[in-house]
């Protein structure tokens, strides 16, 4: 997939309709925009067209009209929020569009309706509006792997330390669809186990008391359905009662980590006494270089002024010496031999009248006295010796010193500031603890019914293999019977070959992603660092103690090779190459130092078929020129609530 | 046709069954009920002809 345009109107702080074309040709589309001036909300644009999601400060929000657009309407007025994704698949043009509309109430106003549409252009060039387009879209860009197609340099790091779990299952669904996994796990679950009824097998197996009849055997084919049904039940319940469980352990985990990082008012007080001081001694030294800058300044003020009156003379007089230059190769004496009455031809050979003696004999008035040269060659040597005469660099220094300690108190300042906030934002000791204590025992008490679950689940196996035993006994050995327990044979071995396709090809793949998630890793960490992937996709990367990596700098690089890893992969096999994503980042290197930032940037183009980039710092001397496509910049109004898009970098 | 050819057959229409829901996907339960049909229904066939 490559998108060629993205279109909005009256989204967040975008009133007007706006459209961004991107390169499709491999180039990157880079995006400018300053703080605050709407990067990540274009970012969360993509993400709200394609799965009717978006996040802003980690809150989701179904108000994505502009305020002030909002604002002018009257009561009861309807208006609409617009976005639209046009892509290229496989060779073929496809649009995407989604629209909330929404009226405008007392207080607020009200989400009423909403449009998902994708439609495909066909081969006579006209569109043609597609059935189930949330699906399509599931399969052309999985949302599990959202997160990484649409990368959020700030909050990534964050989110999917904080998801663990939740989001290994997400990205092991999306990867099981990339690799096209997910049919033969599909037919696994179809063709299913003859204990349970609603697959291939457990049909086939009943079937068995339709063809024999007889009392027994119906009582016994009831028994069994009824323990199926309370298995799945128990099934159902045990899943929800683990994911409320990682749940609080989530809860816990984050309670615990805050309890251990709490600061008391006397840390506080404690912390902030320190900047305090040290922004003191940044004054001090500061008010110390003033005072000996301006010590330095009156004991040579003399020295100063002098060398300043030099200055200005000696470029008064040189600028009189150019005046008067003379022509070349005129002296005294040739002045002397040409004026004199003996002489009657010029050097030239030409002979010399009175008037033009005369002229030459002006050049005289021209020429400086001897006394005057060597005053003027003496003062030259003054002039150099009192320009030198004071201490420049000491004077720039003391200047610097007192700039950069003003700086550093400035931004103890600033600290002491982010500290007070902080303070007023910190939770109550007391409210963790309860918090804590809560979760442990929400805890304890699903432990407790988790095992219920299980030991109930134990004991119906246990009395529907029973019931099975028996019903195979009931069944008698007869022609009709011996048919299906053939069917049966037949399918267990279907369902035998395609468990051992799903194991055989979840190796393969983990193995090749794995070697390609290392290559990445090591182009772009110095540290060398060991990669796993699981069968099931999950992803470990550990140093030489077999940590995991614990910086934000090296896991949005671990994040990068994750992605890029997957990407490539697709690109070098061949029955996988028409998947292709493309790659939206908002401040992908915010994170990065210089290093791991340049070399993050020399792999992109290996294995990301379009990469679109939002950026505050110039990029262009990041990326080579010949790498970068189109350029727009976010346009934004001081109060930074109406943007707009324009082409170009319009900053330089 | 015998057990492995009408193992193979299986195998085949399965897959073929498997990768047109996916480009085409139905809510969960309905294609869930519609495939198991399908492939009951295939095995049906592919054992009867051998029968006949």
């Amino acid at each position: 997939m490559k998108i060629s345009k993205i279109e909005f109107e009256n989204f967040r702080n975008f009133m007007e309709h706006g459209e961004i074309r991107c390169s499709t040709d491999g180039k990157v589309t880079i995006i400018y925009g300053k703080n605050g001036d709407g990067k990540t909300t274009l970012h969360q644009l993509f993400q709200w067209i394609f799965y009717g999601q978006v996040h802003f400060n980690k809150t989701t929000t179904d108000r994505l009209y502009n305020l002030q657009y909002e604002s002018e309407r009257s009561f009861g007025d309807t208006f609409q929020v617009m976005g639209g994704i046009d892509f290229e698949h496989d060779n073929a043009k496809y649009s995407l569009r989604r629209t909330y509309t929404y009226r405008k109430g007392l207080a607020d106003s009200e989400k009423i309706a909403e449009d998902f549409s994708l439609n495909k252009m066909d081969e006579d060039f006209n569109w043609r509006r597609m059935d189930r387009p949330k699906e399509i879209i599931e399969k052309l860009l999985p949302s599990g792997l959202s997160d990484y197609f649409f990368f959020d340099g700030e909050s990534m790091i964050a989110d999917l330390r904080v998801k663990g779990k939740d989001s290994a299952g997400k990205l092991r669904k999306a990867l099981y669809s990339m690799f096209d996994l997910d049919v033969l796990e599909a037919a696994i679950n179809h063709v299913g186990e003859t204990k349970l009824k609603t697959t291939v097998l457990g049909k086939l197996y009943l079937s068995k008391g339709t063809i024999s009849s007889g009392s027994q055997i119906a009582a016994i084919k009831t028994n069994i359905e009824g323990a199926q049904t309370r298995l799945e039940r128990l099934g159902r319940d045990l899943e929800s009662e683990q994911k409320r469980k990682a749940e609080c352990q989530n809860v816990l985990v984050s309670v615990s980590e805050q309890i251990g990082g709490f600061k008391s008012k006397a840390d506080y007080e404690r912390q902030r006494k320190t900047l305090k001081a040290q922004r003191d001694v940044f004054l001090k030294n500061a008010t110390d270089a003033q005072a000996h800058f301006g010590d330095q300044i009156s004991e040579m003020f003399p020295q100063l002024l002098i060398s300043k009156a030099v200055q200005d003379a000696k470029q008064k007089i040189h600028l009189r010496i150019e005046k008067n230059r003379l022509p070349s190769g005129i002296s005294k004496k040739l002045i002397a031999y040409l004026t004199d009455s003996t002489t009657t031809h010029c050097i030239c050979g030409n002979p010399l009248c009175d008037a033009e003696r005369q002229h030459i004999s002006a050049y005289l008035d021209m020429m400086p006295p001897r006394s005057y040269t060597s005053l003027y060659q003496d003062f030259s040597k003054t002039a150099k010796m009192w320009g030198r005469g004071y201490d420049k660099s000491g004077i720039e220094d003391s200047i610097m010193t007192v700039l950069a300690n003003n700086e550093q108190a400035e931004k103890c300042d600033e600290q002491i500031h982010e500290l007070d906030e902080a303070e007023k934002k910190s939770p109550d000791i007391e409210d963790l603890i309860v918090a804590r204590q809560k979760a442990e025992q929400e805890i304890s008490e699903l432990d407790t019914h988790i095992g219920e679950i299980g030991t109930n689940q134990r004991k119906l196996e246990i009395y529907l293999k029973k019931q099975m035993r028996d019903f195979d006994d009931a069944t008698e050995e007869n022609k009709a019977t011996e048919k299906v327990n053939r069917k049966i044979r037949i399918m267990e071995e279907v369902a035998a070959y395609f468990r051992k396709k799903l194991d055989d090809e979840s190796v393969s793949y983990s193995h090749r992603l794995e070697e390609n998630i290392q290559s990445l890793i090591d182009s772009m960490l110095t540290s060398r660092r060991k990669v796993t992937v699981s069968p099931e996709f999950a992803v470990r990367v550990t140093d030489s103690f077999n940590d995991e990596s614990k910086s934000e700098g090296q896991f949005a690089v671990v994040s990068f090779a994750y992605i890029g890893g997957i990407l490539k992969m697709l690109r070098s096999e061949k029955h996988l190459a028409s998947k292709e994503y493309p790659l939206v980042l908002d401040g992908p290197f915010s994170k990065l130092d210089p290093d791991q930032r340049q070399n993050v940037v020399n792999m992109i183009p290996e294995f990301a078929p379009q990469v679109i980039l939002f950026s505050k710092d110039d990029l262009h001397e990041v990326f080579s020129e010949e790498n970068i496509g189109r350029v727009w910049t976010i346009v934004s109004n001081d109060e930074k609530n109406i943007a707009r898009i324009e082409e170009g970098h319009l900053w330089n | 046709m015998n057990e492995s050819e009408i193992i193979s057959k299986m195998i085949g229409f399965i897959e073929e069954k498997e990768r047109q829901l996916q480009v085409n996907k139905l809510s969960v339960d309905q294609s869930r009920n519609d495939v198991v049909k399908a492939i009951l229904d295939e095995l049906e066939r592919v054992t009867s002809d051998e029968n006949q």
